[in-house]
């Protein structure tokens, strides 16, 4: 089997950030389990911060800068896709959400999808479900059923060992490695490099 | 009426309008955008064609016995362009009849227009008009000018940081190097305009958007006539010295019809010969 590859989406926004560590912990269990099923598999992290005036921009211009669209095609040519965001008044940032404001129509369909979020507390835990989860649904990708959500406590404060966190990251990494294992990729048809023939065109009125 | 007042110094470029609220001002929705300029373009073609037409469609009452008038000038219709930023269903459209083909150019980086025009070359082909290489190509493009460079990127920073398109987005450098956009001398218009067809192919018309950003009338002027003097003669030379014999101009109205005065002396020959 070729290699597969995965993009990791990060909209957090210190350095360093909890929300890339999530990412980086669901990237590393992910391709942990993939490399222990014999796949072979590597992993591109964009950070959203890097394209922050990019991603405004396209906004604006109706285009991507070359930098951006190198993000983009990492994200659309991956075999599957790990995202996470920050929690902010109860839902993603809207770095996050620009993201995948500015891609194509279609661009994520069928896309094995594993979903993460950070926040203070895990008040803000069901965000996931309630905000991310039907994004992705729009979008017609494919997403774990195990979501990830980080609080502060995770990260080893309060007295907790992490150990809650590590197995829910564990359980979401097998169920992204599946949905990847499953993934029978399809090259969508190129509007440019296969036109509607125009007889076509004209037949449809 | 147009063709006729201007003795035939008529070209029609058709766009459809690139923003939901255009439509509705003709009873129109935005969804229906291709399909529209599909049905109307065809019709348009018949009524200009044909003296007397039966018509039928889906976006308008159908016509019976119905002739259009004024009749195009000598028989010949306008040369058509078909404009588009992004739609591969337009340049499929103008590579159909073999009409020509205005990449919108100015909004968006090269590497999309490349991919639109060599979608129109290659259907051209296809559809049986010529090489791929004769196909009509016109391109946007928008320049800010002045005698030298560094007034000219001065004077247009504040308009360009402010314009309704690109304004509080990209800086106007960055702006410059991912699209059309020249500000600076004569010389920098005539350098980076020329580069055009080394992505494109050789082509035929080159439109400059000179009254953007929000000019004042009195600067637009001032811009026409920097164009007028020291851009367009040099761009003329040049492009004609570069242009390979076998591309063609771009149709006119005496082209137009000097080929449609071929086509019926033809065939009165062969009738000729028949009897």
């Amino acid at each position: 089997m070729s290699s597969r590859k995965l993009a990791v989406v990060s909209a957090g926004l210190r350095v360093p950030s909890s929300t890339r560590l999530l990412a980086d912990q669901l990237a590393a269990a992910t391709l942990r389990v993939l490399r222990e099923q014999g796949v072979e598999a590597s992993s591109d992290v964009i950070e959203l911060r890097d394209h922050a005036h990019d991603l405004t921009n396209n906004l604006l211009t109706g285009f991507p800068s070359a930098t951006l669209r190198g993000a983009i095609d990492t994200v659309v040519e991956a075999d599957g896709l790990i995202v996470v965001s920050p929690i902010f008044n109860a839902s993603y940032s809207g770095l996050f959400k620009t993201f995948f404001d500015v891609l194509d129509a279609g661009s994520l369909a069928g896309k094995p999808v594993l979903m993460g979020a950070t926040g203070g507390t895990a008040r803000h835990s069901l965000a996931l479900e309630h905000a991310l989860r039907p994004l992705f649904a729009y979008l017609r990708s494919i997403v774990a059923p195990t979501a990830v959500f980080a609080a502060s406590e995770d990260w080893g404060t309060d007295g907790g060992d992490g150990r809650a966190l590590r197995e829910r990251i564990d359980r979401a990494a097998h169920e992204l490695a599946r949905l990847i294992g499953d993934r029978h990729p399809d090259s969508p048809l190129d509007p440019f490099d296969a036109p509607t023939p125009f007889e076509q065109l004209l037949a449809a009125r | 009426m147009l063709q006729h007042l201007a003795d035939g110094r008529v070209d029609l470029m058709m766009g459809r309008g690139n923003t939901g609220p255009v439509y509705p001002w003709f009873g129109q929705d935005i969804r229906d955008g291709i399909p529209l300029a599909i049905e109307n373009y065809a019709l348009l073609r018949r009524l200009w064609r044909e003296d007397v037409v039966d018509w039928e469609g889906r976006f308008r009452t159908p016509l019976q016995s119905f002739t259009s008038t004024p009749r195009p000038l000598d028989g010949v219709p306008p040369f058509v362009w078909h404009g588009s930023i992004r739609s591969p269903e337009i340049a499929e459209q103008a590579a159909y009849y073999g009409d020509g083909f205005f990449a919108n150019h100015i909004f968006w980086p090269k590497e999309h227009f490349v991919r639109l025009i060599n979608l129109y070359r290659r259907r051209f082909e296809h559809y049986g008009h010529g090489a791929a290489d004769r196909a009509i190509v016109g391109l946007g493009g928008q320049v800010f000018v002045r005698r030298n460079s560094q007034d000219a990127v001065r004077e247009f920073r504040p308009y360009f940081d402010n314009a309704p398109v690109y304004g509080h987005g990209p800086s106007l450098e960055e702006f410059t190097e991912q699209t059309p956009l020249t500000v600076g001398s004569p010389q920098e218009v005539i350098d980076k305009t020329l580069k055009f067809r080394e992505y494109f192919g050789d082509y035929q018309r080159q439109l400059f958007l000179m009254d953007h950003a929000g000019l004042p009338l009195k600067t637009v002027l001032e811009q026409l006539d920097l164009l007028g003097e020291e851009v367009v003669p040099v761009l003329r030379k040049e492009l004609d010295a570069l242009r390979p014999a076998h591309v063609p101009e771009a149709p006119t109205h005496a082209s137009l019809k000097a080929a449609a005065d071929l086509v019926t002396a033809r065939e009165a020959h062969a009738e000729e010969m028949v009897r």
